[in-house]
């Protein structure tokens, strides 16, 4: 999965962030800009993505997680 | 000390409760509790009070500030302190993208990092950020001063024109037409008195300067691909 997204990296065009969920994880990545807001939230038990911080104030222990924008044209995946 | 519970009051009602606090107030102090990362938060004050909100904020926070103080005790989302004339806005926390941009005057300091676009065509705004800012940062930034205690992201000061870019750390790459300048006895006394004011330790002695190079101001075919 992160091989391919490297490829589109290359390949894609335009503004996009893309988060893709499999069997057994996770992923993320944006484009080259990255202007489209992004919002990570880690904690030991999960992973969360939104727009905005706003999104994510109700996740439990949210105020003790590692609050982060993805960086641009990167490619993040999370395993179980 | 006032306390403004927003989750209970709202955000139009705090607005409107910032807003009647004239030059002459008694009520100078106020606490914002469960911002919850709530937009406009603070927006468009003009008196000497000073805000304190204790949480995380979303976009817009403090934007338009004239005058008054804004703590944000948490982190702070896209277009913070957005076309800030006047006054102070510390941000404990990070700072999403495009913080302080537009901004005419007052200061900005953001204790964590700031995210990509930061000071995006300041006007005079003075940012201080104590750790690292994204890419396209100072991106047409025609004057005031940002300061990076940290590194500074891909294309610098991209057509950037009088604002003093100071970075403490590396820069990813400058973007076109922003260069690195002589740091000169005055830059250095700016850097300290900014670096004070946002309670920073860094030395004046450790940042270099970019600014802009000048020679994208007039239309020059040669340079046709820059613009």
């Amino acid at each position: 999965m992160v091989k391919h997204w490297r490829v589109a990296l290359d390949d894609l065009d335009g503004f996009f962030t893309f988060l893709v969920g499999t069997k057994d994880g996770f992923g993320v990545v944006r484009d080259p800009i990255a202007c489209k807001p992004a919002v990570m939230a880690e904690t030991d038990q999960y992973v969360a993505f939104g727009s905005e911080y706003r999104a994510l104030v109700n996740l439990p222990g949210i105020e003790e997680a590692r609050v982060w924008e993805p960086e641009p044209a990167t490619v993040y995946f999370w395993t179980h | 000390m006032q306390t403004f519970d927003l989750e209970a009051q709202g955000l139009r009602e705090l607005n409107s409760t910032l807003h009647a606090q004239v030059k002459e107030t008694n009520q100078t102090s106020w606490e914002v509790i469960n911002p919850k990362g709530s937009h406009a938060i603070a927006v468009g004050l003009d008196a000497p009070i000073e805000v304190n909100i204790k949480g995380s904020t979303g976009y817009y926070c403090g934007g338009m500030n004239k005058q008054a103080t804004i703590n944000v005790l948490g982190s702070a989302g896209p277009g913070t302190a957005e076309n800030m004339m006047s006054g102070k806005i510390v941000i404990d926390g990070d700072a999403s993208q495009y913080a302080g941009a537009t901004g005419h005057g007052g200061l900005l300091v953001i204790k964590g990092n700031a995210s990509s676009r930061c000071g995006i065509s300041m006007k005079g705004i003075n940012i201080v950020v104590h750790g690292n800012i994204g890419h396209m940062s100072a991106f047409m930034a025609q004057s005031g001063n940002l300061v990076v205690c940290g590194d500074a992201g891909d294309a610098l000061g991209d057509s950037c024109y009088e604002a003093r870019l100071f970075v403490r750390g590396s820069v990813k790459s400058l973007g076109a037409d922003c260069e690195e300048k002589e740091m000169r006895p005055e830059h250095l006394e700016i850097l300290k008195e900014l670096l004070a004011e946002a309670d920073s330790d860094a030395k004046p002695e450790e940042f270099k300067r970019y600014g802009s190079a000048r020679n994208l101001y007039n239309f020059d075919v040669d340079n046709a691909a820059a613009y």
